[in-house]
């Protein structure tokens, strides 16, 4: 008896040491290194709505393939009617001070493009409310993590991170992020401007297992201070499916898929 | 004759696709627009009335693929341009390294900004001039093209067995008809034959790397701009001008590389034995070699603004018989905003005639999405000019509206 209470206290010891030690840096690099597979595919559909209750809708499917630590993703616009077939090639490259590669298809006008590899990070996504960093995956050298709390979210128990970007020039200056530790999947995230007022706020539900991986089904970002938000729909998410590497070049950008 | 061709085009993409219909993928994509521009000053009269429906259509099995565009035109200035036509119909097979592409199709290459160095086999529709949407003024090309390449670095050759030439308007109609020394003209083309040995015919080779693209080509190609020389007066009263095309050799390189906020970009071309326009439009066409080259720097400060530079020389090699200019030069700017969630788009692009006293051609856009299918746009074209190019239409600032209906 003795034995199995000093081995309960043990292990609890060990828990609580555990807990107290996981670092803020440690948290986020549990969730950049969640398991999504080696290649994915999905459909999104973007629904923009402004504060009158409007709304605007893009859609676009995309694949992405890892090389290591860097991963190479094509994309391509199939709604509205006037974007349809523009294509987006970006190689992102997992070193803090490498440029990623980006190429633009332009189908009016027949061309490629190469375009700036660092900027438009902070700008937003075909008009919504995701900037095209929150759509990529940000480096974790570029922010300075800090471990806040421990809080239960619709019966989740959820780490409560905080990101402070290392550069000025991003879109917020701190952002809070409630990770489910069941799934490690940030469930709601709040981004605080330079006033460090409430800027936007991201809500992510209907996860589930697709494939044996963790998937998001739905975002919602909201603007909070303009009213505008933005809708985010996952379809025919699928995990390693055979992927050739010519998809993620040039001339299929050209090609279309 | 079109019907056979596309036909045999399609035939292979079709027989294959009806082998398994559960895999066969369609997809359509199109447009109606209407568009309508009218002189800012003088008699405000009308300088361009259009509407078309444009209609593109695709059909994939496994590696193989075909694609149609057809425009449907209404134009009642310019009549010939009014009808149904065959924009682009060709049939793509790709396996892992190597790619076949045969038919009708618009050919892109190099990396400048609306300006031709070695971008040469599919020419320019001028009969609006540029004042027309950007795929339109290109012509396409009846081609055969095969690539083999892998992730960065491909290689392609191209066949063209039947060369297009630079779409020049004359019909003193056309408030965009060219004029010599003013008066209005008519143009004998003496276009080559089309025999096998008259064939267009180059490569490519082209590396897509970290932070930077660069390309190498050549063409066996022709003098897609005719060089003219004056024949005398028809009885009309039109200036009778001989239009000629003659062999020549096109040596090109490119380059685009990507420098924090800024893609630099730089073009060059060697035109070898090119014909050219003698002085004055008199006696024959002759021969020379020239070197365009062009730099240029795209910048992106974020906050959906975008700005491009470019600056292209033209250097004449030989006796001063070639060219009243041995140098010339044309700069553009290109500049752009999104608002309002990228529903409203406000962008200009100017040309600058360096060689001649600034002349210049800038078009002023502002484009709203009233709808995710319907966008309207109201610009105004602005020329200023005293000699060069631009000359000709100097009187040609237009304002215009355009509404489109994507599909």
């Amino acid at each position: 008896m003795k034995k199995m209470i000093s081995t309960m206290v043990g292990l609890f010891a060990t828990a609580t040491i555990m807990a107290q030690t996981l670092t803020g840096l440690e948290v986020a690099e549990k969730v950049h290194n969640r398991p999504d597979g080696d290649t994915r595919y999905c459909e999104m559909s973007l629904t923009l709505i402004n504060k009158n209750g409007s709304k605007r809708v893009r859609e676009l499917k995309s694949y992405s393939k890892d090389y290591g630590q860097d991963r190479k993703t094509i994309m391509f616009f199939l709604y509205p009617g006037d974007v349809k077939g523009t294509g987006f090639l970006t190689w992102d490259y997992d070193q803090a001070n490498k440029d990623d590669d980006k190429w633009l298809y332009l189908p009016a006008m027949k061309k490629t493009r190469r375009i700036s590899g660092s900027s438009s990070k902070t700008d937003y996504f075909m008009g919504t409310d995701f900037t095209y960093d929150d759509m990529g995956r940000r480096n974790l050298d570029e922010d300075t993590h800090t471990l806040l709390r421990e809080e239960t979210i619709d019966g989740y128990k959820c780490w409560v991170l905080q990101s402070v970007p290392k550069k000025s020039g991003d879109l917020y200056t701190k952002r809070i992020s409630w990770i489910r530790q069941d799934c490690l999947i940030p469930v709601k995230v709040e981004y605080y401007d330079k006033l460090d007022k409430l800027h936007r706020q991201l809500i992510a539900d209907d996860i589930k297992q697709v494939n044996g991986y963790w998937t998001i089904g739905h975002m919602n970002m909201k603007n909070v201070q303009t009213k505008h938000e933005t809708d985010l729909r996952f379809k025919n998410y699928q995990y390693d499916q055979p992927t050739s590497d010519n998809i993620f070049t040039v001339s299929q950008l050209e090609k279309g898929l | 004759m079109r019907k056979t061709l596309l036909l045999l085009i399609f035939l292979p993409a079709l027989l294959w696709a009806q082998e398994d219909a559960n895999k066969l993928k369609f997809n359509y994509k199109g447009f109606i627009d209407t568009y309508h521009a009218m002189r800012a000053s003088g008699d405000h009269d009308y300088m361009s009335s259009r509407t078309r429906a444009r209609l593109e259509g695709g059909l994939e099995k496994g590696s193989t693929s075909g694609f149609i565009s057809l425009n449907a035109a209404f134009n009642p200035i310019v009549q010939k341009q009014s009808g149904l036509f065959l924009r682009e119909a060709f049939v793509e097979h790709s396996q892992k390294k190597w790619g076949i592409k045969l038919g009708r199709q618009i050919v892109s290459w190099g990396v400048a900004d609306g300006l031709q160095v070695t971008d040469i086999i599919s020419p320019m529709d001028y009969t609006e001039f540029l004042a027309q949407d950007y795929d339109d003024i290109r012509i396409p090309v009846n081609a055969l093209r095969l690539s083999y390449g892998g992730m960065s670095v491909k290689a392609e050759v191209i066949f063209v067995p039947v060369p297009e030439y630079y779409e020049l308007p004359t019909d003193p109609k056309n408030p965009w008809g060219i004029s010599l020394n003013g008066m209005n003209c008519e143009m004998n083309h003496h276009t080559p034959s089309k025999r096998i040995s008259h064939s267009e015919y180059g490569a490519r080779l082209c590396a897509y790397l970290n932070s930077v693209d660069f390309s190498f080509c050549a063409l066996r190609t022709y003098n897609k701009i005719p060089a003219f020389s004056l024949a005398g007066i028809t009885p009309e009263g039109l200036l009778s001008v001989d239009a000629y095309y003659g062999r020549m050799t096109m040596l090109g390189t490119d380059l685009s590389v990507s420098a924090g906020n800024f893609v630099i970009r730089a073009e060059a071309a060697a035109y070898l034995d090119m014909l050219h326009t003698p002085k004055n439009y008199m006696g024959a066409a002759k021969r020379g070699n020239d070197l365009v080259s062009l730099i240029g720097v795209d910048w992106y400060p974020g906050n959906d603004w975008t700005l491009m530079l470019q600056y292209c020389h033209t250097h004449i090699f030989g006796d001063d018989e070639l060219s009243d200019y041995h140098n010339s030069g044309m700069a553009t700017v290109n500049i752009s905003k999104a608002l309002l969630r990228n529903t409203m788009k406000l962008g200009a692009f100017g040309r600058i005639d360096c060689a001649n006293n600034g002349a210049f051609f800038i078009r002023f856009n502002a484009e709203y999405q009233l709808t995710d299918d319907i966008a309207i746009t109201l610009g105004y074209d602005w020329f200023r000019a005293d000699a060069g190019m631009f000359a000709l239409y100097k009187d040609n600032s237009e304002v215009w509206g355009k509404v489109k209906y994507s599909f």
